[in-house]
């Protein structure tokens, strides 16, 4: 019979408000590890370095809603833009490379984009990351060459079943209910290694295999040979670099120049998203705010369950007392009861709310391709534990404190 | 703690205005935006116009954009070039003519005779610590006085 | 001696004035002397008692348990002390309830420093014939089964001495000698001296070393003066 054996036996003692404190304790953890987890993940995913793109040339109309059809394939381009607008764009000074692609079409749910084919070789989704079509990455077959040729991100194939030699006909449009291009049959070559980013959920088809589609008229048909009347949603810009791998500053100067023609504007991403955060900000605020509530309520429950237990079991600490043990052992028995509550409800309530996450992103990752993983350590995880533990202290105080000053001839003479 | 992106965009600010001392008084001017990060001179008043003036090197540009807080939106003028009577450091008479010649921006389909966009080349620039510039200019169909004090900005208001 | 008790004095403060409690001029008690103190009830003797076991500290006087001068020791210093060489039983609810008869024998030693193992907790219970109930609650036995786990307790830390203050209180005549006598032999074979506090005639009658409160304490009979 030893110390934290008699910590055990006083927990057991008093199971029920014992086991009711370590859940509402895990409870508020859970929500709150959950909570930080899931926003953390969010931005990082929504501002992890525009995935790879410096800029997108668009129409005019809003940079949210261009930003979010651009790079991840929600929303619908507000426009189009010309041919010749980009291509003026692309001699700027200030940029290194451009890759064009129209949106707005869909198949089986999932965006169809024409691409130049440069996408797959030039364009970086995260830094220094390419896509891959090797099969030791995950990938099959290659890029589409052809113009009835189309490849799938990883996660749209699996969702639709898609193998190599499947074919499809392409919605015209992204809501249930449009034509489909039935005289347009497409064949998929090649599926797209995981990549961890909403282009997982896209499937991809020439650039110029779009103009030539039927239905879109003889207009559209003509800009596939002829550059003057072509017409895009937009275009992912590569921006020089200086010294120390950062941004052309021309960056501000081109985007003003473009913002002042009548078809098309500049969105830097990295400046879009945060200000959408800070517009959702305060809905995280309030949701944090609850979790942090529902936590604290918890601690207040452990305080009144140390409370009247100690009423209680005043006969059996001054038993003790009489046994040998001396205040601060009791005070210490107070204390170290709370602890193992507080670090059973914060170690229990870490585990649920990373489960709540893992039920939550395969969710998240079927509708937007957005990455979340439940094993995702947060700034939760670091300092939930520490907190608890802390604040279970802070709890036990007043009891541990009645426990040190627990007069033992008084209590003694109950049992007497 | 880490801290979200928009926590190190907003700590990096802070730390530039810190570091870099306070904002120009140019872009304090009626609080209005020089989006070239150059320095604000009203065309008359605020509210009609404003011209932004930046020195890179030997060179002068300016821009001609709206009044008010519409300091991002281009104002194009059918003068094929400006020519500035420049006074230097306080003094009161003009020692200088700098001639500020149409620059289109092909992006927003400027031409010239149509056009925001002004630049002129001098040595003096390079060295240039306080200089009043004025001109006559056609803006927003009226012949109007533009007045530049660099470095500061013009503000009547 | 076991016990040496010098000018012992125990004054309550009162509306009127200072209230003598206890006045025991001198008291001695033998290494391994059983004693029986009786007396009525409300006489003190639960007083003298508890401040032989340091759970009280008297107002004046010298008292001396197992060779250590307990009126110099500060409370933790009491309280580690009786951990080491006291035992005490009462007369009812001597047991914690949501420890079995075995664990609350083990409790017996926890502050000693030398804890006590299951086997020899398990030797203790046997001793008073309860080796088969070492699983229950106190909730589970009787109150005469429950003095006899105290008993069991309070030799757990090899004591120099065992208070009981009316550890028969709640007991019938019949029980009340088993326990009584059982706790005489155990406290003979342990070689632990034994101090018993009871109201009841037949109990103190099984002791060879009687005293009689009214003569010991002389605040009782109005004969102890300030000194």
């Amino acid at each position: 019979m030893n110390f934290p054996r008699i910590v055990f036996k006083s927990l057991r003692s008093h199971w029920l408000s014992t086991g009711l404190a370590i859940v509402s304790i895990a409870l508020g953890v859970a929500l709150l590890d959950a909570v930080v987890s899931l926003r953390e993940q969010t931005h990082r995913n929504f501002t992890q370095e525009g995935l790879g793109v410096d800029a997108i040339l668009g129409p005019k109309g809003s940079p949210l809603q261009i930003t979010l059809n651009a790079l991840y394939h929600l929303e619908e381009m507000p426009g189009k833009i010309k041919w010749s607008y980009y291509r003026k764009v692309l001699a700027d000074d200030v940029v290194a490379d451009g890759i064009p692609f129209i949106t707005g079409h869909s198949y089986a749910g999932f965006r169809v984009n024409a691409i130049d084919d440069r996408f797959f070789s030039a364009f970086e989704y995260l830094p220094g990351q390419h896509f891959s079509f090797r099969s030791e990455d995950g990938g099959q077959g290659r890029v589409f060459s052809g113009n009835r040729e189309a490849v799938a991100g990883s996660e749209a194939a699996r969702l639709l079943n898609i193998t190599l030699g499947k074919t499809f006909n392409p919605t015209c449009g992204v809501n249930a209910g449009d034509p489909v291009h039935v005289n347009d049959t497409i064949t998929f070559v090649g599926i797209m290694a995981p990549t961890g980013t909403p282009h997982d959920r896209a499937v991809y088809i020439p650039l110029k295999s779009f103009y030539t589609l039927e239905g879109h008229g003889n207009d559209v048909r003509d800009m596939a040979v002829n550059e003057e009347h072509r017409e895009i949603s937009g275009a992912y810009l590569k921006i020089k670099r200086i010294r120390g791998n950062v941004l052309h500053p021309g960056i501000q100067d081109l985007k003003y120049n473009i913002g002042q023609s009548s078809q098309a504007q500049l969105v830097i991403p990295n400046e879009v998203l945060p200000r959408l955060f800070n517009i959702i900000g305060w809905v995280d605020h309030v949701i944090m705010g609850i979790a942090l509530l529902v936590t604290l309520l918890a601690l207040l429950f452990l305080f009144i369950a140390l409370i009247s237990a100690l009423r209680e079991r005043r006969r059996d600490l001054a038993l003790l007392r009489c046994l040998g043990a001396t205040r601060r052992t009791v005070m210490g028995l107070v204390l170290c009861e709370s602890l193992f509550m507080a670090a059973a409800g914060a170690l229990l309530g870490m585990i649920a709310g990373h489960l709540i996450v893992g039920l939550g992103c395969e969710m998240i990752r079927v509708e937007t391709g957005l990455r979340f993983s439940a094993a995702y350590v947060s700034t939760a995880d670091l300092y939930i534990v520490p907190a608890v533990l802390a604040l279970g202290l802070l709890a036990a105080v007043i009891p541990a404190v009645q426990a040190y000053r627990l007069g033992v001839l008084k209590n003694l003479t109950l049992i007497s | 703690m880490r801290m979200n992106h928009l926590g190190k965009l907003m700590l990096t600010a802070t730390l530039a205005v810190i570091v870099g001392g306070s904002l120009t008084a140019a872009e304090k001017e009626g609080e209005h935006k020089a989006w070239h990060h150059g320095s604000l001179n009203a065309i008359c008043t605020c509210e009609n116009g404003h011209a932004e003036v930046r020195i890179d090197g030997d060179t002068l540009k300016l821009w001609l954009v709206g009044g008010g807080s519409d300091t991002n939106k281009a104002v194009r003028i059918p003068d094929k070039k400006i020519v500035l009577e420049i006074t230097l450091n306080g003094s009161k008479t003009p020692v200088e003519k700098l001639t500020l010649t149409a620059k289109p921006n092909e992006l927003a389909e400027e031409n010239i005779g149509d056009c925001s966009q002004f630049e002129g080349k001098a040595d003096w620039l390079r060295r240039a610590k306080l200089f009043v510039g004025t001109a006559t200019i056609h803006f927003k169909g009226k012949s109007q006085t533009l007045r530049i004090e660099y470095p500061n900005g013009y503000d009547p208001d | 001696m076991v016990i040496k008790v010098e000018g012992l004095r125990l004054e309550y403060r009162t509306g009127a004035g200072m209230f003598p409690v206890l006045d025991i001029p001198s008291w001695k008690v033998g290494d391994q002397a059983q004693t029986a103190i009786t007396g009525s009830s409300g006489s003190g003797k639960s007083t003298l008692l508890n401040i032989l076991a340091g759970l009280l500290k008297p107002s004046a006087g010298s008292v001396e348990v197992c060779g250590t001068e307990l009126t110099r020791l500060s409370e933790s210093q009491r309280d580690k002390f009786r951990g080491k060489n006291l035992s005490y039983i009462f007369q009812t609810f001597n047991l914690l309830q949501g420890y079995t008869a075995l664990e609350n024998v083990m409790l017996g030693a926890a502050f000693t420093g030398n804890p006590l193992d299951r086997r020899s907790a398990l030797a203790l219970l046997a001793r008073v014939g309860l080796s088969r109930r070492s699983g229950h609650y106190p909730s589970q036995l009787s109150i005469g089964e429950q003095q006899r786990v105290a008993i069991s307790r309070s030799l757990a830390k090899k004591p120099k001495l065992i208070l009981a203050d009316e550890p028969t209180g709640s007991l019938d005549p019949f029980h009340s000698g088993e326990v009584v006598d059982l706790l005489c032999e155990a406290c003979r074979e342990h070689g632990c001296a034994l101090i018993l506090v009871s109201h009841e005639m037949k109990v103190a009658e099984r002791f060879a070393d009687r005293v009689d409160f009214m003569t010991l304490n002389l605040a009782l009979s109005g004969m102890g003066g300030k000194k």
